[in-house]
């Protein structure tokens, strides 16, 4: 069985085969990911991320030594149990939280700074917006705090509202509309400005089928494009169909990755969810 | 500030108003006493008696302030008194008779006497403040709405009748709205000393009308006499000695020296120092007392 | 800093305070103001009818002290539902999730809360002024530069309101802004009048809480207004602009240091 080779500059990491063999990661890399030689999309380093209640309470540390890497053009799931510490991580490279030790980096950039932040889209795990706002206000404010102005951002607000299926609705308040169109919204909000990273929690959280289907046909597109993705989603059919690689994550710290090969993605969710089952009961 | 606000809004919503700014006061309109003790059984007209007394008394404040153009003050503290270091408030510093708020000084202290430094100096500029060592005051009969309002606000107000009465007297025109404003407050206070002084003292003074005074005054001293002496306030203890006086200087000028000596003599007996029946005493005092035979009302 | 990073900071603070002003308006926030215009206009019509000969102060020193409190209240209310109803609601991921810093968020925030509550202060002294006008009165010159120390005064509240509201919570903020603003007078005259009889050391914190807490009471010219004082000098303007200046900057330091490294 052969896996395509991946670049990871600066450090070698190892990932798993079928088989359980451990690989090590070359320098390479297949046809949708890019090979620029520049820093990678996202990096994460020895991430410890622990929360207090309280000044005197002792801390709890949800994220423990945590590592990866992401490279411009990946396409990554971000996988684990309720309470893994994958929201934390997210909300690490986001620079929501400030991690107890580590760093994250994104494309070269401490995560947090208005660079780093330039360069990522971001779709919360509940993704809600103000509900006296209409869709288009609402992409004009982002569009504003992205820097971007002007007709251009009329114009690709309402393009993304098109490619969401928000059409039609671009005058109506927020506050009339369900979870899933919020969450359409929400999808259109992160991809404004074109961000080099796309960073989803939760991605198809409260969407219908036919709203899954679109997000998968729109994260295609964004994937052929280009656009590097990483995304944690406890819908394994929807990671199968677009990963080009899966992180495991359970109790904080990574416990194994994997490429997503042929097999895998040939046999789509009930080999991933075997795979998914099997690891976290050997790490336990 | 939003009782006052609402206060506005009862104005003008009811109407009320329109009878009530000017002094013009022709009737009466005072609860009967079994009104009265209905409204206050009531739990809610309770509530509203506590709003309308805080609200009378807030008005009384602004009264003050009125007369004072805005300028806080306030009673001195027993180390100012001591020391007698705080800024003087005086109306006639010459006068002692007619010296007034000797125990008081400005609530923002002068620049010699604040500590604050800048600080200070501002809130000097952005709040009413002056020398108020020989001030004014203002026009009285400007704040005559307020007492208007007091007094529909709170009818048991009596400060506010006796105070308001006298203000509107000030101009001789307006004398019958002042004996109507008076009137109705005895209306509404029938068992109050200080109005029925006050009564007395209208007949007396501005009236002339010496004989109709005279039963309001032997009310005052009746209604005083017949409670313990402990339990009367220092606005009613006034009242029960002033009425005393204005009984004596009111027989005095009708002619009826008799009624006037035992008046005085029996006020000596209540208050032994009263230089106004001791006075009268010294100039009058030769003849024989009458006995008194309190008149009925007109 | 480039004329570009500043043309952009300009452009984050305003969509933000735009995007408050808008969902605030939206929401019918100033619906209060509207019906309070009713009451008072109303008020003002059947009083003008029946005449005010003698209340003239006294119309002026309630009309004034309503413009004061109510947008007072506005000011705190706005500010101080900010920032926690951007973390109860979790807008506050895809707007940090921006290139901004988390000050341009607590700056824009307070640059949309200070200028609703202009705009209610606007809305009410318009009432107030037409109210009055009704019944034949002005207020003289002076009232310009009472309306411009109440602007001082919203911009120092606003900031104290959005800084306390990330200390406490919501609640708390309230309260204690509402203390702080309304009872600043009462505060001073408290310290005044304490002052004298206490021991070497209660002077010593006296002076201290005086000069640290902020003295809204001195952005208050309704008396002088009411009761027909002459304008002030400019050199007090001047200095209490730059004592609002001073404590909205300290204010919103203060914010931004709590909220710099908290975890949303």
């Amino acid at each position: 069985m052969t896996f395509p080779k991946l670049y990871f500059p600066n450090e070698v990491s190892q990932v798993r085969d079928m088989n359980g063999n451990r690989l090590t990661i070359v320098q390479g890399g297949n046809d949708s990911v890019r090979d620029s030689g520049g820093p990678p999309a996202l990096r994460i380093k020895d991430l410890d991320i622990a929360y207090r209640k309280g000044w005197f309470a002792p801390a709890k540390r949800v994220v423990h030594n945590l590592s990866l890497s992401v490279r411009p053009g990946e396409v990554v799931g971000f996988l684990g149990p309720n309470g893994a510490g994958k929201s934390s991580t997210i909300k690490a490279i986001l620079g929501f939280v400030q991690p107890e030790a580590g760093e994250v980096q994104v494309f070269g950039h401490p995560a947090g700074t208005t660079i780093a932040k330039s360069k990522i889209g971001y779709l919360p795990e509940v993704a809600l917006y103000y509900p006296f706002l209409t869709p288009i206000e609402t992409l004009r404010l982002y569009g504003h705090l992205q820097g971007l102005g002007g007709k251009s951002l009329d114009q690709e607000a309402f393009d993304l509202l098109r490619r969401v299926g928000l059409e039609g609705r671009e005058k109506q308040q927020l506050k009339t509309f369900s979870k899933g169109m919020q969450q359409r919204l929400g999808i259109a909000q992160s991809l404004l400005g074109s961000p080099d990273l796309l960073v989803l929690d939760e991605v198809s959280s409260g969407l219908d089928p036919i709203g899954r289907r679109h997000l998968r046909e729109l994260l295609r597109e964004i994937k052929n494009a280009g656009t590097t993705i990483f995304f944690s989603s406890h819908e394994l059919d929807e990671v199968a169909q677009l990963c080009d690689r899966v992180v495991l994550i359970a109790n904080g710290h990574v416990v194994d990755e994997r490429i997503m090969d042929a097999e895998l993605q040939a046999g789509t969710s009930s080999a991933l969810e075997e795979y998914f089952v099997n690891t976290l009961r050997n790490a336990a | 500030m939003a009782a006052a606000f609402l206060l506005v809004v009862l104005l003008g919503a009811g109407g009320v108003l329109a009878q009530r700014v000017q002094p013009a006061v022709s009737e009466l309109n005072g609860l009967t006493a079994a009104q009265q003790e209905r409204l206050e059984k009531v739990a809610s007209a309770s509530l509203f008696g506590q709003f309308r007394t805080s609200l009378s008394d807030y008005l009384w404040l602004k009264a003050d302030k009125y007369m004072h153009r805005g300028v806080d003050l306030r009673g001195l503290t027993d180390q100012e008194k001591r020391t007698n270091d705080a800024d003087g408030v005086s109306t006639h510093p010459d006068d002692p008779v007619k010296m007034k708020h000797t125990e008081e000084t400005t609530v923002v202290p002068s620049r010699e006497r604040d500590w604050r430094g800048h600080l200070g100096d501002i809130e000097r500029e952005v709040t009413p403040y002056m020398d108020m060592n020989n001030h004014g005051h203002g026009e009285a009969r400007e704040t005559l709405p307020l007492f208007r309002l007091m007094t529909w606000s709170n009818p048991h107000f009596i400060r506010g009748y006796v105070i308001g009465w006298n203000l509107m007297a000030q101009d001789p025109k307006h004398l019958g709205d002042a004996e109507a404003f008076l009137r109705e407050g005895e209306a509404n206070n029938p068992q109050s000393i200080e109005i029925q002084n006050e009564l007395g003292i209208l007949y007396t003074v501005r009236k002339k009308e010496y004989d109709r005074a005279m039963p309001y005054l032997y009310q005052a001293i009746q209604l005083a006499e017949a409670r313990d002496p402990s339990t009367l306030n220092e606005d009613e203890g006034e009242a029960w000695k002033h009425a005393y006086r204005w009984a004596v200087l009111n027989r005095r000028d009708a002619g009826d020296q008799p009624t006037a000596r035992t008046l005085a003599a029996q006020c000596l007996k209540r208050f032994p120092e009263d230089v106004v029946c001791t006075g009268y005493l010294k100039q009058y005092g030769h003849g024989a007392p009458a006995a008194l035979k309190p008149p009925l009302r007109q | 800093m480039s004329a570009e990073s500043i043309r952009r900071k300009l452009m984050i603070w305003r969509s933000l305070a735009f995007a408050a002003i808008l969902e605030s308006v939206r929401r019918k926030d100033l619906y209060v103001a509207v019906i309070l215009a009713g009451l008072m206009i109303a008020a003002a019509a059947l009083m003008g009818k029946f005449g005010v000969q003698g209340l003239e102060m006294f119309l002026k020193d309630v009309t004034l002290n309503v413009i004061n409190l109510f947008s007072v209240l506005l000011a705190i209310l706005f500010a101080a539902r900010q920032i926690p109803e951007e973390l109860t609601r979790r807008t506050v991921y895809p707007l940090l999730a921006r290139p901004i810093s988390r000050f341009d968020l607590i700056f824009g925030k307070f640059l949309g809360a200070f200028l609703m509550s202009s705009l209610g202060l606007i809305l009410f002294a318009a009432i107030g002024v037409g109210a009055l006008a009704c019944l034949g009165l002005s207020l003289g010159s002076i009232f310009w530069q009472y309306l411009l120390l109440r602007f001082l005064s919203l911009a120092l509240i606003c900031a104290m309101s959005v800084m306390l509201s990330l200390l406490m919570t919501p609640s708390a903020t309230v309260t204690l802004a509402i203390l702080l603003a309304i009872g600043s007078q009462t505060f001073s005259q408290a310290i005044l009048l304490a002052y004298g009889p206490a021991s070497e050391t209660g002077k010593g914190l006296m002076r201290v809480s005086y000069y640290v807490l902020p003295h809204l009471d001195l952005f208050d010219l309704s008396k002088k207004v009411g009761y027909g004082w002459k304008p002030i000098d400019a050199w007090v303007l001047r200095d209490l602009f730059l004592y609002a200046m001073a404590y909205t900057i300290v204010f919103l330091l203060v914010a931004a240091l709590r909220f710099r490294r908290q975890t949303i």
